[in-house]
């Protein structure tokens, strides 16, 4: 799997997350998402992970009018859509978990052996 | 696209195009550019670029983008339709103002070959020629525009030196025609709510007619009258473009 196909996985999961603090629209995904550090992807590269969410019947969308101009799309996240996050949470525990468990060994290890040399 | 820089509406215009090649559902490509355009709006009234929202690629992200929307079989079906149909009542209406429907086997087959290569270059063309510059991209659309037209002018010289005529109309059959045609292509342009695509048959029968007037009608000028009118076409779609990058929203 190439970096940017976990990452992309890992996006999903994400949103899922942002969408579930309350009804919100694609510009302040990104800048919650910043807030927080994701900044590794472009803000554009949410849009084709919502559009598949949609088609997953993960979300649900509504225009709103906005003062800016153009309708905004206000995304919330359906039944299912809380079932996935709820499963993304476990997954991603029981990943980091492991993940940081086998990354802390290998520190130790590394930081041992520029000891002992 | 009040608002939005002419870097960020070029692009939400070339990423229009570049779905509609994919044959991606229209509503789809309207629904995602509309979002497009609010996230743009907001993302340049807080200083950023288009290239730091939507990515260096244009081309990828577009292609990401197309990999999760919908593909409309049945539009495609319905646009070549209109686009075979289009071109076949353009052509009658060019036979009936010459005054002679006459048809030989090689326009029978040279014309639908050459309009099913020149639809598979417009395709290519517009894919191409998005998101690069006003000039390469209008450079490309003209090189490939000319490139199919010269299939068809391969085939109207073809037919002009070795063509026999297997069918023939005579006045009142030519007259008929000519008028069924005009109205076959305004039909279709009223389906495709393209009003600019009556200006067409204006501009390429315009300089034939014009020619034919002043009796210039030698290979050579016929030749010519063909790429005179070819640029008038591309001034067309050039102001076209232009105007459409220029028109305010539509509340």
């Amino acid at each position: 799997m190439s970096s940017s196909q976990m990452l992309k996985g890992i996006l999903e999961g994400c949103l899922l997350a942002v969408i579930s603090e309350g009804e919100t629209y694609g510009y302040e995904m990104t800048e919650k998402l910043a807030r927080y550090g994701f900044t590794m992807v472009s803000e554009g590269s949410i849009y084709p992970v919502l559009i598949r969410m949609q088609k997953d019947r993960l979300v649900a969308s509504v225009l709103k009018e906005s003062d800016l101009g153009p309708k905004r799309k206000y995304y919330r996240l359906t039944e299912e859509g809380l079932k996935a996050l709820d499963e993304f949470i476990q997954r991603w525990n029981e990943l980091s978990y492991s993940v940081d468990r086998l990354l802390h060994n290998k520190r130790f290890k590394s930081n041992d052996g520029k000891r002992g040399g | 696209m009040n608002g939005i820089s002419k870097e960020g509406q070029r692009f939400l215009i070339d990423l229009n195009a570049y779905l509609m090649t994919k044959g991606v559902n229209e509503k789809e490509i309207k629904s995602f550019i509309e979002e497009a355009e609010a996230h743009l709006l907001e993302g340049e009234a807080a200083g950023k670029t288009v290239v730091q929202i939507f990515g260096k690629n244009c081309r990828t992200y577009a292609d990401e983008l197309a990999a999760e929307m919908t593909v409309s079989k049945k539009e495609i079906v319905s646009n070549v339709i209109c686009f075979l149909l289009g071109a076949t009542a353009f052509w009658l209406l060019g036979e009936a103002l010459k005054g002679d429907v006459s048809f030989s086997w090689i326009v029978i087959f040279g014309y639908p070959a050459a309009l099913l290569l020149g639809l598979a270059l417009m395709v290519n063309s517009i894919r191409l020629s998005s998101f690069r510059s006003r000039w390469k991209g209008f450079s490309i659309i003209y090189l490939y525009a000319i490139l199919g037209f010269a299939g068809f002018v391969i085939v109207l010289v073809a037919d002009m030196y070795w063509g026999v005529p297997v069918v023939q109309l005579g006045g009142t059959g030519t007259v008929v025609t000519g008028v069924a045609a005009a109205l076959m292509f305004t039909s279709i342009s009223v389906y495709l709510k393209s009003w600019f695509m009556n200006l067409f048959p204006i501009l390429y029968f315009g300089p034939q007619m014009l020619f034919k007037l002043w009796d210039l009608t030698s290979p050579l000028y016929q030749m010519l009258q063909v790429y005179i009118s070819l640029a008038l076409i591309g001034l067309a779609i050039f102001i076209m473009n232009k105007w459409l990058g220029n028109r305010p929203k539509r509340q």
